[in-house]
């Protein structure tokens, strides 16, 4: 766990920024590569230890980036949800319900998908809780957040190692 | 193997920015329009959205907003070029900085209030810095597989 730990701090710093609105439009889709490219910077500050990453490292430490910032994420999104009975499927309800009204499709479906997504509306304004959404953010979340870790770790591997050598050459 | 792993890579990223653009088909397509508060979901994760900074085309709009729009489209343009040439070799960072300093001036100049925020500057900038970061996510995964001594061609047939 003490190996991983920058992974950790970097992964809820990324899982609290993903939720704050202000923070998440400033770096948006940039913010879990970022986190997995810190997590291996702060891995070699920490350790002093410049060799070359192994590629293996670097996506380990991307995808413990991606998970941790997916459970923070999703548990502080749930927190604030419980709160203020307020979220994203909320505010864009009204645009949904107007957006599906417009789509060609048939009576019965069209009625069926806007039950289907009030019920859940409904459940988070009355009790601030819905397993449904809780469930689906939590597996979008680990599936997105991980990929992007991937994705950060991989390329801050290359970036950090390019930086090394180029040091270790002066 | 590079090859067949330069042509997944376009697909997939072909297939993200199909899914950018899943309002604009999704109504060609009636069943599956229940998937679309999921999808926007998942492109929720990865941009705020907002209404305000999102590509809007006949009153449709795009999944992600402009800067991100720009850098994937970026990535998108990186995977064709990396896909048709194969001897295009990054050895310092210099050209990661350059290409990443638009969209840093960008962020800064429009959060401090210089001037407001422009859809055309955040796509540029972002098609900028997504287009190098492509390239370093390639270089990584051409040097992961090759490290674990990973042979795609054995894995795919």
């Amino acid at each position: 766990m003490k190996k991983y730990i920058s992974a950790f701090v970097c992964g809820f710093g990324a899982g609290v920024l993903q939720i704050v609105p202000v923070a998440k439009s400033f770096s948006c889709c940039l913010i879990i590569p970022v986190a997995a490219y810190l997590a291996l910077f702060l891995d070699q500050k920490s350790t002093g230890n410049y060799d070359p990453i192994p590629s293996g490292k670097a996506v380990i430490f991307g995808l413990l980036t991606g998970v941790y910032a997916a459970l923070f994420g999703t548990a502080l999104d749930t927190i604030v949800t419980l709160v203020t009975k307020q979220n994203d499927i909320v505010a864009m309800f009204p645009e949904l319900q107007k957006m599906i009204t417009e789509f060609p499709l048939s009576e019965q479906l069209r009625e069926d998908v806007i039950n289907l997504l009030s019920a859940i509306v409904d459940q988070i304004t009355s009790t601030g809780f819905s397993f449904f959404y809780t469930v689906s953010i939590l597996i979008n979340n680990l599936i997105i957040d991980t990929i992007f870790g991937i994705i950060g770790g991989l390329i801050g591997m290359q970036i950090l190692n390019n930086r090394n050598k180029r040091i270790s050459e002066e | 193997m590079k090859l067949k792993l330069r042509i997944i890579l376009f697909v997939f990223v072909l297939f993200w920015m199909a899914g950018i653009f899943t309002e604009f088909w999704m109504s060609q397509l009636n069943e599956i329009v229940i998937l679309l508060p999921f999808v926007k979901s998942i492109y929720g994760n990865v941009c705020h959205q907002d209404s305000a900074k999102v590509i809007e085309i006949a009153g449709i709009s795009t999944l992600v907003c402009s800067r991100c729009l720009g850098i994937y489209s970026g990535a998108l343009i990186s995977s064709i070029l990396i896909l048709i040439t194969s001897g295009i070799e990054i050895k310092s960072n210099k050209l990661l900085f350059i290409f990443a300093a638009p969209m840093i001036i960008d962020v800064a100049a429009y959060s401090s209030g210089l001037y407001s925020y422009n859809k055309t500057a955040a796509f540029v900038t972002g098609l900028l810095l997504g287009s190098i970061c492509f390239y370093y996510f390639y270089k990584g995964l051409t040097s992961l597989l090759s490290d674990n001594n990973f042979s795609l061609n054995h894995r795919l047939t």
